[in-house]
């Protein structure tokens, strides 16, 4: 896997491969991956979230993106489906994003 | 630089989203306090009712009670919610003011 990507597995174990630029919008990634030897899993640029389903996930995927996109200017709206507000909420909040 | 913002966060979003979908709010058990916080207060009476009716595995009160005593006041007046705190004072009984919201409404109903 590329040295600037990492890869993001739900809890059904599907794997998001991401931008490190992107997941770490995520606070906690970004303590995870920059806390070398902390985290076993970040050595091999994998973190597992055993309490994240994956059409959550994808969303935060989503997210990560839109929030970069966002601080270089292009400040278009983030869609949140109503039905999955609450899980990804708490989700995001884990994830300090 | 001139005209970058910071995104707003996930959490933000989502708890934006939360309010402006109300009464689609179910079961919230899960949810930490401090989300909740800024969430529930937006609720009407019967919002409220119904999340915490769906939520029942898990006690809301230390959220909700003081919006319970709003709504309390609000419906039956401030006289009314001084004279049950005077009385719960006095027999040094405490309810939750969800459950004196609803007996009272109880009572005016069938009365």
């Amino acid at each position: 896997m590329k040295e600037d990507t990492v890869k993001l597995i739900s809890a059904e174990g599907f794997e998001f491969v991401v931008d490190k630029k992107a997941a770490m919008v995520s606070q906690t990634i970004r303590n995870m991956l920059t806390s070398p030897g902390s985290f076993a899993e970040t050595e091999h640029g994998e973190v597992t979230f055993p309490e994240i389903s994956t059409p959550i996930l994808e969303k935060i995927c989503q997210y990560f993106y839109w929030s970069l996109q966002f601080s270089s200017g292009k400040e278009t709206e983030f869609h949140i489906e109503p039905e999955i507000t609450l899980e990804l909420m708490m989700a995001a909040n884990y994830l300090h994003t | 630089m001139v005209g970058e913002r910071e995104a707003p966060s996930l959490v933000k979003l989502c708890i934006e989203t939360a309010i402006a979908n109300l009464r689609y709010l179910g079961a919230v058990g899960g949810v930490g306090e401090h989300l909740l916080q800024e969430i529930l207060p937006h609720c009407t009476a019967d919002q409220l009712m119904h999340i915490e009716k769906l939520s029942e595995d898990s006690d809301l009160s230390s959220v909700t009670n003081d919006l319970w005593k709003r709504f309390y006041r609000q419906q039956f007046g401030e006289d009314s919610e001084k004279l049950v705190i005077r009385r719960m004072e006095k027999n040094k009984v405490f309810f939750k003011w969800r459950h004196l919201y609803e007996v009272r409404s109880f009572v005016l109903n069938i009365s």
